[in-house]
């Protein structure tokens, strides 16, 4: 074979331009589960207040990378790597911008349990491991994604299981909180909800990790089951 | 054997390959143009090969019905198999077998006499009588999608005819004959955007009765019309895949530079 010089050069150009929002995006999406969880552990609102700012960073640089998508495929019939390296793109900007969503949800919260007051006890151990989780997760799948590498994701779901466990116990030490009287409803169910907004944040990147190997080596995702692992059971009593 | 005495096509067993090429490789002189190729066509199935200029596709196609031998100085080892029949074998009549396995080349190739005596030039010399002349005449129109728009012109000279429609032409003449194979040699290279989007149309509607290989660069030609490609280069069959495998995970990285455009 002759030395090759890319002769589809606009396409090209194109990719490493898609390649560039992504990786943007993608650090984006980190910054704000990490500024969400930082101003929620650490009680600190301004780091909270920037998440917004972020997830609306966020959705813009979403819809600029879909028109880049829609525009490649439009005007170059992407086949093979490429091809896959843009469907890809497609699906893992909705999983990036709803990990900035939940990050903002989260980061909406802190406000909330500031006002109410610094002595509720949040299991914090339990919530920062299960931060540390996920965004291990999170870095993990987005540096396969920008590094081109499927082998290090392999085992992410062996982490999203252990993010599944906490989620379990956090909600149901919440639950138990709320029943048992030690905990105010009002914040409770807000500390449910922040334990789900991880958990769901894990399964994004989950997503995130099975599209790469996908990208990379064309197995996959088509026929990856749904994951049917149920949600924790509710105590006795309750519901 | 329906090649060597009886020229009715027979529907065949459909959990055979129509056409079976084994070790086939292609001689001119001391250099190769075709080396070790095996590969099966099945019936009712669009097969695109695809690959660089000189990769040996034409070559591949003619080989399939003997066309080979109009070429001198060609050398043909291997095997190809024509309903289990061994297509090299002495026994076997060329014109037969390119009754059943028709060839279309790349530019219009229509004979300066009407429409009507190009789709039954070849009934004629078969010695059809005029009855299933006429009826078949019609009938390949049909199937070409040409009927409708020539039905009152049948007389006209064919070269009157655009090249989309002399390529139609063409293809209604080769189904004339009935065959089992259709062999498509660049059939839309000189045709407009419209004409190739009615030759492609019609491919889809003759797979449902015949075996279609068709040679082609365009790409995105191999992987609109067809169900499997093979990628040729250098005279080496490289991957050979379902079409929507071998355009969105080739197995092999010469294929993935090819189909991405990175040579060629």
């Amino acid at each position: 074979m002759r030395a090759e010089k890319p002769r589809r050069v606009a396409l090209g150009e194109g990719l490493a331009k898609l390649n560039e929002n992504m990786i943007t995006l993608a650090e984006i999406s980190e910054m704000a589960i990490r500024k969400a969880m930082g101003g929620l552990l650490e009680s600190d609102l301004s780091q909270a207040e920037e998440v917004s700012t972020l997830d609306r960073e966020i959705y813009a640089l979403q819809n600029v990378i879909e028109k880049n998508c829609i525009d490649l495929i439009a005007l170059h019939a992407p086949v093979a790597k490429d091809l896959r390296t843009i469907t890809t793109s497609l699906k893992i900007v909705t999983d990036l911008d709803r990990i900035g969503r939940y990050a903002r949800d989260i980061a909406e919260v802190v406000p909330e349990l500031s006002r109410a007051g610094e002595n509720v006890p949040r299991d914090e151990a339990k919530l920062k491991r299960m931060a540390d989780l996920t965004i291990h997760m999170v870095d993990t799948a987005i540096r396969a994604f920008t590094n081109h590498d499927a082998a290090s994701v392999r085992d992410i779901a062996e982490f999203d299981n252990a993010v599944d466990d906490l989620y379990e116990a956090l909600y149901e030490g919440y639950v138990h909180g709320i029943t048992e009287g030690t905990l105010r409803p009002q914040v409770g169910v807000q500390l449910i909800l922040v334990s789900r907004y991880l958990e769901r944040i894990a399964d994004h990147a989950v997503n995130v990790g099975r599209r790469v190997v996908y990208m990379e080596t064309g197995e996959g995702p088509a026929g990856t089951p749904r994951s049917s692992r149920p949600g924790p059971e509710l105590p006795t009593g309750v519901g | 054997m329906e090649t060597t005495t009886n020229p009715t096509a027979s529907e065949g067993d459909p959990a055979t390959p129509v056409l079976s090429v084994k070790g086939l490789s292609v001689w001119a002189g001391k250099k190769a143009i075709l080396s070790n190729i095996s590969l099966e066509f099945w019936d009712r199935e669009v097969t695109a090969l695809i690959g660089p200029s000189g990769c040996g596709k034409t070559t591949f196609i003619r080989t399939l019905n003997r066309m080979t031998e109009v070429s001198p100085g060609l050398r043909v080892q291997g095997t190809i198999h024509y309903r289990g029949q061994d297509i090299y074998d002495r026994a076997v009549n060329p014109v037969l077998l390119r009754q059943r396995v028709g060839m279309v080349f790349q530019r219009p190739t229509v004979f300066p006499m009407s429409i009507f005596d190009n789709v039954a030039f070849g009934l004629r010399l078969v010695r059809e009588s005029r009855s299933v002349i006429e009826e078949r005449v019609v009938e390949s129109l049909r199937r070409a999608g040409l009927y409708e728009e020539l039905k009152d012109n049948l007389h006209r000279s064919a070269l009157t005819l655009s090249g989309g429609q002399q390529q139609r032409l063409c293809i209604a003449r080769a189904l004339a004959v009935n065959p089992r194979v259709l062999l498509l040699d660049e059939p839309t290279s000189s045709l407009d955007p419209s004409a190739t989007q009615k030759v492609e149309d019609l491919l889809f509607e003759l797979k449902q009765e015949y075996a279609v290989i068709i040679v082609t660069h365009n790409m995105q030609q191999a992987a609109r019309v067809s169900d499997r490609t093979a990628f040729l280069y250098q005279g080496k069959l490289i991957e050979f895949d379902e079409t929507k495998r071998l355009f969105e995970s080739p197995r092999e990285k010469l294929t993935e530079s090819y189909v991405t455009g990175r040579f060629g």
